[in-house]
């Protein structure tokens, strides 16, 4: 056996003890609780709404239009800003 | 995503009418995507169906990309979804299909002065997104004896379609664990702080599906350009060679556990 | 299956469901005792092939019986049906069973700039000879793809009809009649456009159209409630609100029209909680009963 043959054993053995995870079907009722994704279809094109088209919870105005981070980005801090700043210059230099 | 094929009718349908009412449908579509006035639909019933598709937009991405929205808030969301629209049409009927490209967008847009980790961290959200969509195949332990049975030059290691490797010079896995965990805690600036300053030159992420949920990880260099072999199809020994400093043995334990891999092969 | 056969004995007149919306997701598993007779969920919401969203979709229908309501399929598109997308939709019906299966008499797919793309909207048809055939064809095309019916349901839009060779209702009551379709009856729809373009007349108008349909095919109705407007601008069916008198009204006409049809309450925006929307299914199960009563005295 080469030095090779004897990692892939070694990893045979290992592999062999190792419990492979529960399937997904027993995964539990609670797993769905975390569905986070499932909505997607429910305004727009959805059962003959334009529920979308009510929701202007945002200015819509293009005039109003400019690209400003507001969420947790905002409190990144000056430390993180000019950081990335000078990131963003030297990529550019790059 | 492909767009999908030219659509064939049940029957062929070709009338003048016929050819008339695909006209109209489409110059509704245009006028509604590019604000065209080519239909003749009222200005007051168009900008419902322009507001509609707005919206329902920025909505699919919030959905797809939660941690975006909470960094950069709904506003930009909105234009960026905007934006996307102009560069990505939805083509499936399902919403959850359209915003791969949105870390391009925004990688074009002047965010990226200011905030060049947002990119990558639209491009992470995504790869979760595909995960966590993806069917995952059960692991065939039934193909572990080919380990000792076939030598390392003819054995390679499928992994899970719905694994994905990504490289960032930003610690976007930290950022979007950070966020991901924060129950819509609003001050993370001391946690951001923390991550940036034990930032490194490169950071890594594995993305996978582990019992139905997308999971993203941290991992190393070695790590990452061994996933990335792996992924190529390199066989074994050739793995093995080129990163000896990988415990294959443990390697295998712990992809097993994580549901990584989808089977062995061989081509015997 | 028997669970399957069980399913389908279960849709009839005195039948209430819910839309389904993600929000109660986890009340509407951990719930043992059912206020409701069936749920209604949308068939792109459950497209996704792995992940936690097949797995709750086997407990759902454990529990529940199902209606699939596709909201994307767009069956009066002159280019046709995304081969792609019906080959999901069916799958999804394949691996469901639903007892009732639907969409909506609208167009979705087009192009732009001659690419193929999605509306993502549910856009209004001319209702004309060309688009009958259009959707009559695409219907025939998705039965014989399902191997079963499929309901289609009136749209609101914000297009002006009036003037149409065919009205809505007669365009519709064509296209069950040609294809063997059912129909999905959305009575908040039919308020919606009349308000919207026969103002004063809308109860009436809402009548007359439903009287033209016919009553043998229609299969379920949907019952909603939209937010006011301002005078003078187009209301918006977002579906946002409790179900309205208006529409409880043409309900109790309604369900002397269509004996067969399954009721289902929808609710998709600024969504109740689960035991409010109960008490919307047990309202309409309540009205459903006392026509019952009234028609057998």
């Amino acid at each position: 056996m080469n030095h090779k043959q004897k990692i892939a054993a070694a990893a045979l053995a290992m592999a062999l003890a190792t419990a492979v995870s529960a399937p997904a079907q027993a995964a539990g009722k609670e797993k769905c609780y975390g569905i986070s994704a499932a909505g997607q279809n429910d305004c727009g094109n959805l059962a003959g709404t334009h529920s979308c088209a009510g929701q202007s919870t945002v200015d819509n105005d293009p005039g109003e239009w400019k690209l400003v981070a507001k969420g947790t980005c905002e409190s990144l801090g000056g430390m993180l800003k000019a950081e990335a700043k000078k990131r963003y210059d030297a990529a550019k230099k790059g | 995503m492909s767009a999908p094929s030219q659509n064939t009718p049940h029957h062929t349908l070709h009338t003048v009418e016929h050819r008339l009412a695909n006209q109209r449908q489409s110059a509704l579509v245009t006028d509604i995507f590019t604000k065209s006035s080519l239909s003749g639909v009222p200005e007051r019933a168009l900008s419902i169906y322009q507001q509609n598709l707005q919206m329902t937009a920025a909505r699919s991405l919030s959905i797809s990309y939660p941690v975006l929205q909470q960094m950069v808030g709904e506003q930009a969301i909105f234009i960026l979804a905007q934006r996307l629209l102009a560069w990505e049409k939805p083509v499936t009927g399902d919403w959850a299909d359209w915003g791969s490209q949105l870390g391009q967008v925004i990688e074009n847009s002047e965010l990226a002065i200011e905030h060049p980790y947002l990119a990558d961290i639209a491009r992470l959200e995504w790869a979760l997104h595909l995960s966590g969509r993806r069917a995952l195949t059960t692991f065939d332990r039934t193909r572990l004896p080919l380990l000792t049975e076939v030598d390392p030059e003819h054995l390679t290691i499928k992994l899970q379609p719905s694994l994905a490797v990504l490289e960032s010079p930003f610690p976007v896995q930290p950022m979007w664990q950070l966020h991901r965990d924060s129950h819509g805690q609003h001050d993370l600036s001391e946690g951001l702080e923390i991550i940036m300053q034990h930032r490194e030159h490169t950071h890594y992420a594995v993305v996978y599906q582990h019992q139905n949920k997308p999971k993203a990880d941290p991992i190393d260099a070695q790590q990452y350009s061994w996933l990335l072999g792996v992924q190529q199809g390199m066989h074994l020994a050739a793995l093995l060679d080129t990163y000896p400093g990988i415990d294959f043995a443990r390697w295998l334990s712990q992809a097993i556990e994580h549901q990584w891999i989808e089977t062995i092969l061989s081509p015997r | 299956m028997s669970a399957v056969s069980q399913h389908h004995e279960r849709v009839d007149s005195t039948r209430v469901g819910v839309g389904l919306r993600h929000v109660h997701y986890a009340e509407a598993l951990a719930q043992t005792s059912h206020s409701v007779d069936f749920l209604e969920i949308h068939a792109e919401n459950f497209f996704a092939k792995g992940g936690v969203i097949p797995t709750f979709l086997n407990a759902l229908s454990e529990q529940y019986p199902l209606s699939i309501h596709g909201t994307a399929m767009g069956l009066g598109s002159a280019k046709g049906i995304d081969p792609a997308y019906l080959t999901r939709f069916c799958d999804l019906v394949n691996r469901v069973n639903p007892i009732l299966v639907s969409d909506h008499a609208c167009f979705t797919w087009g192009h732009s700039d001659d690419q193929p793309l999605h509306a993502g909207d549910l856009l209004p048809l001319t209702y004309d000879q060309a688009s009958l055939d259009i959707l009559i064809n695409n219907i025939d095309r998705v039965q014989q793809a399902l191997g079963r019916q499929i309901l289609i349901e009136n749209i609101v839009s914000y297009v002006d009809h009036r003037s149409d060779p065919m009205q809505e209702a007669e365009f519709l009551a064509n296209a069950a009649r040609l294809t063997g379709c059912g129909l999905l009856v959305d009575l908040n729809n039919v308020l919606v456009n009349g308000q919207n373009f026969y103002p004063g007349n809308t109860s009436q108008y809402a009548l007359n159209w439903l009287k033209t349909l016919p009553a043998k095919a229609v299969r379920e109705i949907h019952l909603a409630g939209s937010s006011a407007v301002a005078p003078g601008e187009l209301i918006i069916d977002d579906h946002s609100k409790p179900v309205s008198h208006a529409c409880w009204a043409l309900f109790q006409q309604a369900i002397h029209l269509f004996p067969g049809a399954a009721t289902l309450i929808e609710w998709d925006n600024d969504l109740p909680t689960w035991a409010r929307l109960q008490e919307e299914a047990d309202t309409a199960r309540f009205i459903l009963s006392q026509t019952l009563i009234e028609e057998m005295l």
